[in-house]
């Protein structure tokens, strides 16, 4: 007792120590990191395994970069906050960009994520749907976005359905409940690595079966292929610290990379964060998500990169359909200079 | 409103209590419009007020005034919903004093939850029609008119229902001659928070399952970085709330001419805060 009461102040000068030299390693180590602002798509999600998992991992942090996730309350804010020096980067599908171009937001893309989108038309196989002109008669719900709702109409039309006769009503982010509740017969702008499994492990089948619903992908029925969840930066801003978004980018892809060969890893990473996420559901998820982030050009160039052609089409599709009223500039809008 | 003590025209006084917030609102534009042009502000941040002026001009009859008649058919129904409900919960908490303790702590925790939370939920059990929406407008604006009703019911001082009990009155008769006209201004109180409450409740709910209305075509702007625009339809119902509430008021003084057209019976409103009237006055009453 005596030996412990004379050796507590001792105790207690080793704790203070080693306490004081913790922090000022740890101070001394986030000095060292440049603070980097990451406006996320929406909250925290599956899709945003790659840029969750490059951080737990430290990939940011070896390109001396300290990222601060921010999460906007809509796509469009996070484009707004990079427009406005809100933040460095901010997640964005491509039509946003193109929008925000039109209105002259200064925002360009430096990479992409998923190398096609892959939006399309999710129904039960007991519908007895076939095909999209069967949607005729049928109730097909909708989020409200704009350019799904376009891309939703184009494809009917490809397929021969009589537009008037297919009863599209908006019914916002409440589509699975409906289609469970069979309120609506089909989900009218679902996502392949989105909706799918969530509908399966709610019908209580293994997340990954497909033989549950019948899937109409937009690309398929004249829809031009575009990239969604690219990296957005502001023109000055980029022009000004190039190096600064070239390690965010180096960063970023071996998160990508590292999540490609690891989902099930990656799915951990992301739960560890946003809990309420399901394992089953994530892991199928992410293996949709490696399979189209890559493409002909990433296998020759590099995760992230983006083909300006693929740009052009989608612009003048958008132009085409109303969604932007005037031509944009699309070189200004994409690079990948900060790839190379 | 005097001048070395004497009441100025009441035309006057009127012009006067209009200005004033006129005059804020003006100097509130001007430093508005002037930060947006000195702090070089993007209209897709922040726009001018002149910018939006123009965006009603060009889109007001075409895009937005179409969109908020179906905004205001929700609001006027589910305005109506709420004060149906709380009329009939009013009189229930009045009554009952079994209603009061068991029903009015669940009618106040249910104001904890947030109703644009319950707006699926909703969508689910009733379909992607107008419905929904009437209710979540309803649910938003009924706690503030029942909770007034309540009060100016029971804020009657018991020597008065004593007075009209000797007389012979029936309980209709307290009701409707006594405890309802001394409880109108609290619940013209509750009936003019409610206005502004259900156009916020109609808007929030186009948030969710709607193809239509101010609140969806937010929606759709926001998505579209159209902010300008944005700012018009938000204009568009603020004016529409403040209008709601005008007429509410204007419904208010017609009801209650003894508090509003005579100064000399104001002592009206004495009868809740427990003052008792002078003889003279009871009589005129």
């Amino acid at each position: 007792m005596t030996v412990l009461h004379r050796m507590k102040p001792l105790v207690c000068a080793a704790v203070v120590a080693m306490t004081s030299t913790l922090a000022l390693s740890s101070s001394a180590l986030s000095a060292d990191l440049t603070k980097f602002r990451y406006a996320l798509i929406a909250n925290p999600g599956i899709w945003d395994a790659a840029v969750i998992n490059a951080m737990d991992r430290n990939f940011f942090a070896d390109e001396g970069l300290e990222i601060e996730l921010i999460s906007p309350n809509s796509p469009a804010d996070g484009l707004k906050l990079v427009a406005s020096g809100g933040a460095e980067l901010a997640t964005a599908h491509s039509t946003d960009v193109i929008t925000a171009r039109s209105k002259d937001l200064p925002v360009v893309s430096i990479g992409a994520n998923h190398q096609t989108g892959t939006t399309g038309v999710l129904v039960p196989v007991e519908t007895g749907v076939k095909s999209l002109k069967d949607l005729e008669g049928k109730n097909v719900g909708v989020t409200g976005i704009p350019f799904n709702k376009v891309m939703l109409e184009h494809s009917l039309k490809t397929a021969g359905a009589d537009l008037s006769k297919v009863n599209i009503v908006t019914v916002g982010f409440t589509q699975m409940p409906l289609l469970l509740s069979k309120r609506i017969d089909a989900l009218g702008d679902a996502i392949s690595w989105d909706e799918p499994p969530i509908y399966n492990v709610q019908i209580k089948k293994p997340a990954d079966d497909t033989s549950t619903y019948t899937y109409f992908t937009f690309t398929d029925y004249g829809v031009p292929r575009f990239y969604t969840f690219g990296l957005v930066g502001e023109e000055e801003a980029l022009k000004k610290n190039p190096d600064l978004y070239r390690a965010f980018l180096r960063a970023w892809r071996k998160g990508v990379e590292w999540m490609i060969a690891n989902p099930a890893e990656a799915a951990d990473g992301v739960i560890k964060k946003v809990p309420s996420i399901s394992k089953e559901e994530g892991v199928v998820s992410l293996k949709e998500i490696a399979r189209i982030s890559v493409s002909a050009e990433t296998q020759s160039n590099g995760i992230g990169w983006q083909d300006t052609g693929v740009w052009e089409k989608q612009e003048k599709f958008m132009l085409e359909n109303g969604l932007i009223s005037t031509d944009i500039d699309v070189s200004k809008a994409v690079t990948n200079d900060y790839l190379k | 409103m005097s001048v070395q003590g004497k009441r100025l025209p009441s035309g006057i006084s009127r012009i006067g209590d209009a200005a004033l917030p006129l005059a804020i609102m003006f100097a509130l534009l001007v430093v508005w419009e002037a930060a947006v042009h000195l702090l070089a502000i993007k209209s897709y941040v922040l726009p001018a007020p002149t910018a939006i002026i123009k965006e009603l001009v060009a889109s007001g009859p075409t895009i937005i005034l179409p969109q908020l008649k179906a905004t205001l058919i929700e609001t006027l129904a589910g305005y109506g919903l709420a004060v149906a409900v709380a009329a009939v919960l009013s009189i229930l908490i009045l009554y009952s004093s079994a209603f009061r303790r068991g029903v009015l702590p669940l009618i106040i925790a249910s104001q904890t939850v947030p109703v644009i939370t319950m707006a699926p939920v909703l969508v689910i059990w009733f379909g992607y029609n107008s419905l929904p929406r009437i209710i979540i407008t309803a649910l938003v604006a009924f706690f503030p008119l029942t909770i007034s009703t309540v009060t100016g019911l029971r804020s009657l001082e018991p020597q008065f229902i004593d007075f009209f009990r000797s007389l012979n009155a029936t309980p209709s008769q307290i009701f409707f001659k006594l405890r309802l006209p001394v409880a109108l201004p609290n619940i013209f109180a509750g009936l003019k928070v409610a206005t502004t409450l259900a156009v916020i409740g109609a808007t929030i709910s186009e948030w969710v399952g709607a193809s239509q209305g101010i609140g969806y075509l937010i929606a759709q702007d926001t998505a579209q970085l159209n902010t300008t625009r944005v700012f018009a339809s938000l204009t568009v119902l603020g004016i529409s709330g403040m209008a709601l509430f005008g007429l509410v008021g204007l419904v208010e003084r017609l009801s209650m001419p003894w508090i509003h057209a005579r100064p000399s019976l104001a002592w009206l409103r004495g009868l809740r805060s427990g003052s008792r009237p002078d003889g003279a006055a009871l009589r005129s009453y």
